[in-house]
């Protein structure tokens, strides 16, 4: 039995049109990117929401928000579809306290110190500490389903394989190390509390409103303004790119927290990968680049070259820190497309879910159109 | 016949220069500068190659580098001239970018923003803002 028909049911929930009707979700980090299409997916299935997030006064210290151009708050969505909007930290266990005076069938933990530029404190408070507060109470107050949000990053490089849910955590970068860490304090919680887990991994996310991350490939690829598409050789060291659309994404959640067999699982949750030179050809030609080219490369010529700029763009970064300022690019974005990341989602295929953009082609069309609407790119 | 050797470098070089100022300060504003300046450009070192091929005038760095080449192969390296003046201007639109939107491939190397945001497809092109 799905808890949260079971929960319905009891609370004797009225139907509609067939579909049951008083389901009740809590979606933190509601007014961020992915949070907002949580929300506003739940909305348009006939859940009841109850959003969550802190205030964009406290948010500011942590995320590289600039302005019109690249903001990560956005107000006005969660609070046009979800039922209630209240505001809370995650950080702060108390005030977490006053959103769970009801029962909720799916607790979607969407917020996420997503930001490579953070340290580790800031990174730990929030994305481990603030998520063990968050599961404590909803361990405690007996939610139907909880639903954590961590990344592929947790996987690292592996070497040329293709990686499924059962690969060992070998986070690179400090971001990545903090979902880690987070998954394990859940995983904990899950074993020592019964809190009722289902963990989705989801690639590099992208969709109307994202503004960090795989952007930002986009963003430096307009601003170069020539695109270099590097093809390696030999052919077996080709590196592949993983990225996930936000509506696929938010569908993948809801569909493991209405399964059963979906508890105490992790769900890789992206597109299929395909080649980066594949990817960056794509690209070029979306973006409507005037000029672009097809560079062969030798696989060690490669390395060499992708080592050194590391070494320049991790120079840039302490000089910019030292500055006060950040770097245009953050170096684990420059390591994502230095190294090789190739993830497979057949298991949660393997569970009846289907893509709307199983190719990340068709979904980055849509992403670049609605950028180029804005000016955004 | 007598050919400067210089002329192509130089070519090169007004070509970097023209295409870098047309990227940066004239490209949405004036659209049609950069095909106006380089034609006369082109016009001016084909001229004078024509005028040193009839003996009108002396090619510039007699005693220098000016080189006495075969009528034919001349005739061949004139004609390219606004090749290589093309491939200066490619040079700086790849490293300092197309428009003032960009950055060229040094974009990312800086710590400092100096492009103009991006405008919106539907009032991109070369149309005033």
């Amino acid at each position: 039995m799905v808890p949260w028909r079971r929960a319905t049911r009891e609370n004797s929930i009225q139907q509609d049109g067939g579909g049951l009707m008083g389901k009740r979700a809590l979606v933190t980090g509601a007014n961020g990117f992915t949070g907002t299409h949580m929300v506003e997916y739940l909305f348009s299935q006939g859940w009841e929401v109850v959003a969550t997030d802190i205030r964009r006064e406290e948010r500011g210290s942590y995320y590289c928000e600039e302005g019109d151009l690249h903001p990560s708050y956005f107000e006005g969505y969660s609070e046009r579809t979800a039922s209630r909007f209240v505001t809370a930290d995650l950080t702060d266990k108390e005030s977490l306290l006053p959103l769970f005076d009801q029962h909720y069938d799916v607790v979607f933990h969407v917020a996420s110190l997503y930001d490579y530029f953070a340290q580790w404190d800031e990174l730990s408070r929030v994305n481990v500490t603030g998520a063990r507060n968050l599961g404590e109470v909803a361990a405690e107050a007996g939610v139907g389903r909880f639903i954590l949000w961590s990344t592929e990053g947790v996987y690292g490089d592996q070497d040329h394989h293709s990686i499924d849910e059962d690969a060992p955590h070998n986070p690179s970068n400090l971001y990545c190390k903090s979902k880690a860490a987070q998954e394990e304090v859940m995983w904990e919680l899950h074993a020592e509390h019964g809190l009722p887990l289902t963990v989705v991994r989801p690639g590099p996310i992208y969709g109307p409103r994202h503004t960090y991350g795989v952007y930002h490939i986009l963003y430096a690829l307009e601003k170069m303004g020539t695109g270099v598409v590097i093809s390696l050789f030999p052919k077996k060291y080709n590196l592949t790119f993983p990225s996930v659309h936000v509506k696929d994404l938010t569908r993948a959640a809801l569909y493991v927290a209405e399964r059963d067999q979906a508890e105490g699982e992790a769900y890789n949750v992206l597109s299929d990968c395909i080649p980066q030179v594949e990817l960056m050809e794509f690209l070029c030609g979306a973006l409507g680049m005037e000029r672009w080219g097809r560079v062969p490369v030798w696989w060690p010529l490669y390395k060499a070259g992708a080592g050194i700029g590391l070494k320049y763009v991790r120079w840039l970064d302490r000089r910019a820190r030292s500055k006060g300022a950040r770097p245009k690019i953050d170096v684990p974005m420059i390591e994502y497309m230095t190294h090789h990341y190739e993830f497979s989602n057949q298991k949660i295929k393997d569970l009846g879910f289907e893509f709307i953009y199983q190719d990340p082609r068709r979904g980055l069309w849509d992403y670049i159109t609605w950028c180029k609407d804005r000016g955004w790119l | 016949m007598s050919l400067c050797i210089l002329d192509i470098p130089v070519l090169i070089v007004i070509g970097f220069v023209i295409s870098y100022l047309f990227a940066k300060v004239w490209r949405w504003d004036y659209p049609d500068i950069y095909a106006t300046l380089s034609t006369v450009v082109i016009t001016v070192f084909w001229l004078n190659a024509i005028l040193c091929a009839f003996d009108v005038i002396e090619p510039w760095g007699v005693g220098w580098v000016t080189t006495e080449v075969n009528g034919w192969v001349a005739l061949f390296i004139v004609l390219a001239y606004p090749l290589w003046f093309g491939w200066g201007a490619e040079r700086a639109r790849v490293l300092f970018g197309r428009a003032p939107d960009q950055g060229g491939l040094l974009w990312p190397f800086s710590l400092e923003e100096k492009t103009k945001p991006f405008r919106p497809a539907w009032r991109g092109g070369a149309s005033k803002e």
